[in-house]
């Protein structure tokens, strides 16, 4: 059980079939387990979406017990706790950060008045937990990225981002898990598959998981994508 | 089915995919589910069938096999049926056989943006995570993940139930069209509604609104007065959202989310549309002119309990629901 003095999260309806359930701040990191607790104990539910401070719980409409389901979703998510460094899973990501994989990384660094290297090098060494999936299948958005390397959206998106686009935007980092437009800044690329809908796991990433880069040589990078492929 | 020419832009849909949002994956489906659910329980098929929506402009299609067909969705669309040189009128809200060879002709939905084609048996394409539904912007689902093209050819099929009387589904196609003609959209108090000033709630709810011609299945943009004074303007952290959540980005023009919604969202949403409403919003023709109306989430449960009582009435769902 979570110790009883943290201010406890708040449901706020959102529709008449779709709830959220809001932990205050300083408390977001309990966001993915309340939303496995939510989806493991709950009947009826639609969906169950963890997002940045929020778990949304969407049922279908016809569904007769709203009102009793969303309190029980509520009690769920009280007892649940953040998602610690011991528990979950630690995903390792190899990604290639050389000028050909990475459009904007001079720029960035550049702004950041570092090196190319040595800010890809921050980028590598730091440890991520993702928060929640979203904008497309498969996107996971990451906390942890070190404070010099945070940096603003491009003003213009790009029409075309290509898959597997290693990227960072304001406070988070993440990868594009298939070509489509973007305005997120790309520092590296991942020969990784981060959707495929004929997997077990269609998405690579959930949220709550730990994430680590590993830096990779363009040779490896092609290895690595021709491993994948195969 | 073979595909002469497909439309603006014609899909494969059926109700859609839950339980995948969490990965970032959204529900698509029938932008207008009550037309689907209409054509498919007309031809003997369980609601959940996957069927063809078009968008203004439909398909020219060649059946391979006889089979029975419906067509829905707005007040009905201009059909015609070419078989040996002759050329007949098809009636729309009905099951009409088409035999081998026969070609289809859908020139354009008729007082709606979206219309539906069910096919007996049900087009059968392969399920991907739960669902045939196309979600085009992935790449995922329905045929190659994409909408139609001349040439594909489109799997249908076999089983299917006994099609339903014409006077039948006449009355179930005329109450669906009156369904589809609302124009006042019933909402609900949006995730972020205390976060705008109650003048600008009152603008919303007040004035009159025009439907963009940019809106899409992701979509239904609004033209209008501006709802301001949003969290000064702020984005506030991406959760998750609704299906017909009502947001309002920067440049305060309400967008309305649809079935192909990014399953996360980060601008204000104000109110929500009913789901017994959502119909509508997948139907609605850019510039019809559109206004909300304040619900009560125990108000919008019966909104859509009486609308699914009506339906069944008129004309319930097959039996032993096959697919």
């Amino acid at each position: 059980m979570a110790p009883r003095n943290f201010t406890p999260p708040q449901m706020v309806w959102s529709s008449e079939c779709s709830l959220h359930v809001v932990f205050p701040p300083g408390r977001e990191g309990c966001v993915p387990s309340a939303a496995a607790r939510i989806a493991a104990g709950l009947r009826g539910v639609a969906d169950v979406v963890p997002g940045s401070t929020s778990v949304q719980v969407l049922f279908s409409p016809g569904f007769a017990d709203i009102e009793e389901a969303a309190q029980q979703a509520l009690t769920l998510a009280r007892d649940a706790e953040p998602v610690s460094a011991q528990q979950g899973r630690t995903v390792e990501i190899p990604v290639c950060y050389h000028a050909d994989f990475a459009p904007d990384l001079a720029q960035v660094a550049a702004a950041a008045g570092m090196s190319m290297s040595a800010f890809a090098a921050a980028h590598a060494g730091a440890c991520y937990t993702v928060r929640f999936l979203g904008f497309a299948p498969g996107f996971a958005y990451m906390d942890g990225l070190p404070p010099p390397l945070h940096t603003p959206r491009l003003a213009t998106p790009r029409t075309r981002v290509p898959a597997g686009s290693v990227a960072i935007a304001g406070e988070r980092t993440g990868i594009y898990p298939a070509q489509m437009p973007g305005g997120w800044r790309l520092i590296g690329a991942t020969p990784l598959r981060m959707f495929d809908a004929s997997r077990q796991e269609p998405a690579l990433l959930k949220a709550g998981d730990r994430v680590r880069f590993r830096a990779v040589c363009p040779d490896e990078f092609d290895r690595l994508r021709q491993q994948g492929a195969g | 089915m073979h595909v002469i020419s497909a439309g603006m832009h014609t899909t494969v849909q059926d109700l859609g995919r839950a339980g995948y949002a969490a990965i970032g994956v959204p529900p698509s489906g029938a932008a207008d589910p009550l037309s689907l659910r209409l054509g498919n329980r007309i031809v003997g098929n369980a609601d959940n069938a996957a069927g063809l929506e078009f968008t203004l402009t439909g398909p020219v299609l060649r059946f391979e096999h006889e089979s029975f067909i419906a067509i829905t969705g707005g007040q009905g669309a201009e059909v015609s049926l070419e078989r040996a040189g002759e050329r007949v009128e098809v009636v729309s809200h009905r099951a009409v056989r088409v035999a081998a060879n026969d070609r289809l002709v859908v020139k354009r939905v008729l007082g709606a943006a979206r219309g539906y084609l069910c096919v007996s048996g049900g087009i059968s394409v392969n399920v991907v995570l739960a669902s045939r539904s196309t979600l085009a912007s992935a790449g995922l689902g329905g045929l190659a993940g994409r909408a139609l093209q001349p040439g594909d050819v489109i799997p249908v099929g076999r089983a299917a139930g006994p099609t339903c009387q014409d006077e039948r589904a006449a009355a179930a196609g005329a109450w669906a069209a009156h369904v589809l003609a609302r124009r006042h959209l019933r909402v609900v108090p949006g995730l972020n509604a205390d976060a705008f000033s109650s003048a600008a709630l009152r603008t919303m709810m007040e004035c009159e609104y025009t439907v963009a011609d940019q809106s899409d299945r992701r979509g239904v943009r609004l033209l209008g007065p501006c709802v301001s004074d949003a969290c000064d303007g702020g984005q506030l952290p991406s959760e998750g959202v609704a299906p017909g959540s009502v947001q309002v980005p920067d440049g305060g023009a309400p967008i309305i989310l649809g079935v192909d919604r990014p399953t996360t969202g980060g601008y204000p949403v104000a109110a929500c549309v009913i789901a017994a409403d959502m119909p509508i919003v997948g139907a609605i023709l850019p510039r019809t002119p559109v206004r909300f109306e304040l619900s009560t989430r125990q108000a919008a449960r019966e909104a859509w309990a009486n609308q699914e009582a009506q339906f069944d009435e008129l004309l319930p769902a097959p039996t032993g629901g096959r697919l």
